[in-house]
């Protein structure tokens, strides 16, 4: 193997396919990125076992090949090292990586790319086309309801179903529900449901580019593997097995309180009371009282803080107590000027939407409190 | 009794029966350890300073017992044998207010009716001694002797005419122990006393009798252990109790003396252990020894033939007074600190534990409330996803970040049950869970209890409830097992501190961060800020410490700088 290439452009591409790389393991092999020549360039490539992410660089190839070595080290080298051509060339006898430009001379010790875990080049199944803005945009306004707990594993994915021209993506952690739809472009069949890892989409969501340019989704034809392509770059994940909770029945069909407010002076507001909850499980309480909003948060040995919130309000007077880390978890995301909140008591499920977008909601469970 | 000068001998007479009648009757001679017990009482008794005890074939070949007290009349040596003849009473009145251990003149008498006794004793300031030698309660000889002042009791053939009590004997091993023990708490009684045991010619005990608690808790346990003993010593509670981080796997270690006898009492030993409550661990027990001084006229011994039961005439205030002492002593107790030798270095200079707070400025004794306190912490980082780092103005702490969390929650969970402001967290996917008979019980006669708690529980079939809420600490994938969990908790005969402690315990530790979880440092610091204003930040509600100091002076001395 040997080869020339950019240090910006190598750096690059290794910063893409290092977030694969696993932090902690036991496997060594798996701290490491594995390199090798192809048709037009350096093909880099990580796995965690759970995903594997891949990126096609430019390089002038002089001699074919491969080898992995510790990505840890080689990202630190090339991202620190000058925008120069570096010159690469592997010594197949020590499995070692030698790395020259015009001031430095490294070499790097490697390991046979034959131990590597094979991460396939694309799987055979239902193609589907998405456009990336929307579906960045989707993967962050439900990842943050998905579970961080692997007790229940099935809750740690975000739940996608493709049916006709519509994808619909849901997350829950069993207190609160995110659900987007979103348009696609998926070849004809049945309606497809999986469930993706949520670290996967995340993952997906930093490689994503804002534009008009599409990707290319193929859900394995064994529904246990998708595949994620734009541009050079490929992520593939696992999926996760298991049956996941029908949420549709916990949607509220309306409300009878609605409140509609900014959404940035709500998030702040929400942000300076919720300081005061901190100790109290991060309970915040809302009151509904004449036309006004009021957030209220308290802990015996801390204190507490009140503040009034600008809004329109309709319907019945409420109170209603709940999380606040799942209430400035939404606004974040929310994407509107601005948001609107519906309740039908203090004891039932919160629906904040988007206004002027129906292809969001989020599902808010209230705290029980003493009012 | 200071033991420094010899007590006079005391006449020995034989209780008039209406006297003897109002003993509480019984057989006290039933193994070798109770002849010990009642041959080292008399010793104590008769102002001994330096008492041996020797034991072979545990007991059954040979209990010698060697004084040098007051020792014995020559005319009363063969009294003494008789029933109800005691030099220690003399009238009705007198059991009121009894200041010796025995009193009921019956030991001797029970020891002699079973075994071959030779008794030889010199009376204070007598020239020459007197010996006897008894059979089944028979003397066979009397007559002079040379001795030195005080008595020796040697006790053959014991049981050889009570063939029953011979087969209920245990294993020479189990009848040594029991008298290891026996002769250990007697040491720890009377650290005035010298007390020796030899077992089969090997010397087992040995204290200085100096009068020093902690040095004799030395002789029988280990230096470490007594150095890091709490003391106590108020109007009514002296001795020594162990920090949280000692302790053993029995009861036995918790010894609670009355006027310097050693009692056995379920309750005072409870008061003790309900001083822990929340730094030991629950099938953990305290190591202590704490004598109760109480007006002899406060208590009755004469309860049992024993005397290892008393009955005190307020014991509820008693209780209350042992445990405040203890729990004010513990609360002083040190933060704990890492052992040189847990770092793999065998250094022995450090003490285990010393007290994190050093008041060395001020010479002032640490108020209850600093002393457990933590010192300012700065978090520094995580490692191994378990354990949080940081650095305080003069030590490195490591935290266990379960425990820590842990301990927050549970203070927590106690305010809100203590305000009944519950904060249950209504579920989105509402968790079914099959409940036993004893906990479908347990749901309904502690209705309240569990609404208070922030779970929501309706019926769905006989045997299975679905659950609506759950408290907010608890992470969804804990609910229905926690929910199972405190059910079988309830169903429990408990107090309600009890109750209401093993709740939050509970919660508190499905509600915390577990080893193995990433923190952000954000969170990371929130929990040691948190940790800090806790009422007792070093341990966890189970009693497992939640910090570890190591003292840069520790750490210069392993890195060997000089
Ligand atoms: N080691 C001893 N030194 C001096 N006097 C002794 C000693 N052992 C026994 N005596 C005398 O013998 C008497 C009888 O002893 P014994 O143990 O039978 O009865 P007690 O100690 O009076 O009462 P109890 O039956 O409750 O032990 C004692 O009262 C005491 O005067
Ligand atoms: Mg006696």
């Amino acid at each position: 193997m040997r080869l020339t290439c950019s240090a910006g452009v190598l750096g690059q591409g290794l910063h893409v396919v290092s977030r694969a790389v696993s932090s902690r393991t036991t496997l060594p092999i798996l701290n490491n990125v594995l390199m090798q020549t192809a048709d037009n360039g350096l093909q880099l490539t990580a796995t965690n076992l759970e995903i594997g992410i891949r990126q096609t660089i430019p390089a002038q190839v002089q001699e074919e090949g491969g080898i992995t070595v510790p990505a840890r080290l080689l990202t630190d080298f090339v991202t620190s090292h000058p925008e120069e051509p570096l010159t690469m060339s592997l010594d197949k006898k020590t499995q070692s990586l030698s790395l020259k430009s015009a001031r430095f001379d490294a070499t790097i010790r490697g390991i046979d790319p034959a131990d590597f875990p094979p991460v396939p080049a694309g799987v055979d199944g239902r193609k589907v086309k998405v456009d990336q803005t929307g579906l960045r945009e989707a993967i962050e306004q439900t990842v943050i309801a998905a579970s961080t707990d692997e007790g229940r594993p099935v809750l740690t994915g975000v739940y996608v179903q493709l049916n006709g021209g519509k994808a619909t993506l849901a997350a829950t952690d069993g207190h609160r529900l995110a659900v987007k739809t979103l348009a696609v472009e998926a070849e004809a069949g049945e309606t497809d449901t999986i469930v993706v890892p949520a670290r996967a989409l995340t993952e997906l969501g930093r490689i994503l580019k804002t534009g008009e340019e599409r990707i290319d989704v193929t859900v394995g034809a064994q529904k246990n593997q998708v595949f994620f392509k734009t541009g050079d770059v490929e992520l593939m994940s696992r999926l996760i097995e298991g049956t996941y909770p029908n949420y549709q029945q916990v949607i509220p069909a309306q409300s009878t309180t609605t409140i509609t407010t900014k959404t940035q002076d709500l998030l702040f507001t929400t942000k300076m009371v919720s300081l005061f909850s901190k100790d109290a499980a991060n309970v915040i309480k809302f009151k509904t009282e004449g036309g006004k909003l009021t957030l209220t948060a308290n802990t015996s040995e801390v204190g507490q803080n009140v503040a009034g919130v600008d809004a329109k309000i309709d319907g019945q007077d409420l109170q209603v107590a709940f999380n606040s880390k799942y209430l400035l978890d939404v606004l974040a995301i929310l994407g509107t000027e601005e948001v609107q909140l519906g309740f039908t008591g203090p004891l039932n499920p919160g629906i904040i939407r988007p206004v002027g977008k129906d292809d969001y909601l989020y599902i808010i469970m209230p705290v029980r409190v003493a009012m | 009794m200071p033991p420094a000068e010899v007590l006079p001998a005391s006449r020995i007479a034989v209780l008039p029966a209406s006297v003897a009648d109002a003993i509480a009757a019984g057989e006290v001679v039933d193994r070798p350890a109770a002849v010990v017990k009642e041959l080292v009482e008399n010793a104590i008794d008769a102002g001994a300073h330096r008492i041996t005890v020797r034991v072979q074939d545990a007991g059954r070949g040979l209990v010698e017992v060697v004084d040098d007290g007051s020792g014995i009349f020559p005319e009363d040596l063969s009294v003494a044998f008789q029933r109800h003849a005691t030099s220690k009473i003399s009238r009705l009145e007198d059991m009121r207010a009894v200041s010796t251990l025995g009193f009921r003149g019956e030991a001797l008498a029970s020891i002699a009716a079973v075994a071959e006794v030779e008794a030889v004793s010199r009376a204070a300031g007598r020239e020459a001694g007197h010996r006897v030698l008894l059979q089944a309660g028979a003397v066979l000889e009397s007559g002079v002797a040379g001795s030195p002042p005080g008595t020796r009791l040697t006790v053959k053939r014991l049981f050889f005419n009570t063939p029953a009590r011979l087969r209920f004997l245990k294993q020479p091993a189990t009848e040594n122990g029991v008298i290891v023990r026996l002769v250990s708490e007697l040491a720890l009684a009377w650290p005035d006393r010298s007390l020796r045991l030899e077992l089969d010619g090997r010397r087992v005990i040995d204290t200085s009798g100096e009068g020093d608690l902690r040095a004799t808790l030395a002789a029988l346990y280990d230096a470490e252990t007594a150095a890091a003993m709490l003391s106590l010593d108020d109007a009514v509670v002296e001795g020594l109790i162990a920090p949280p981080s000692i302790h053993r796997a029995t009861r036995d270690h918790t010894i609670i003396l009355v006027n310097g006898r050693r009692i056995h009492h379920r309750n005072l030993a409870f008061a003790v252990e309900q001083a822990y409550r929340g730094l030991r661990d629950p099938d953990r027990f305290p190591v202590a020894v704490l004598n109760l001084r109480i007006d002899a006229s406060d208590v009755d011994v004469n309860v049992h033939p024993t005397k290892r039961e008393v009955r005190f005439r307020n014991e509820g205030a008693l209780f209350a007074t042992i445990e405040r002492a203890c729990y004010r002593a513990l609360r002083r107790s040190p933060v704990y600190e890492l052992e040189a030798a847990a770092a793999g270095l065998a250094i022995r200079e450090a003490p285990v534990l010393t007290p994190y707070y050093g008041t060395a400025e001020s010479g002032a004794e640490p108020t209850a409330a600093d002393a457990s306190r933590l010192p300012p912490l700065a978090y520094v980082g995580q490692l191994l996803d378990s354990y949080l780092v940081a650095e305080s103005r003069d030590a490195v702490v490591l935290i266990d970040q379960h425990a820590a969390h842990e301990r927050v929650l549970f203070d927590r969970i106690l305010t809100r049950l203590d305000q009944r402001s519950p904060a249950g967290q209504l579920l989105l996917l509402p968790q079914l869970v099959e409940l036993g008979p004893p906990q479908v019980a347990a749901l309904q006669s502690n209705q309240e209890w569990i609404e208070r708690l922030g779970f929501q529980a309706e019926p769905f079939g006989p045997q299975t409830v679905r659950l609506r809420a759950a408290p907010a600490e608890l992470p969804d994938r804990a609910v229905a097992d926690v929910f199972a969990r405190l059910l079988d908790d309830l169903a429990q005969d408990r107090t309600p501190e009890a109750r209401r402690r093993a709740t939050a315990a509970l919660l508190a530790c499905h509600g915390a961060v577990r080893f193995g979880d990433r923190l952000t440092a954000e969170s990371a610091s929130g929990l040691l800020a948190a940790l800090s204003v806790t009422a007792e930040p070093i341990s966890c509600p189970h009693g497992r410490p939640t910090t570890l100091v190591l003292p840069d002076q520790q750490l210069r001395r392993l890195f060997r700088r000089p």
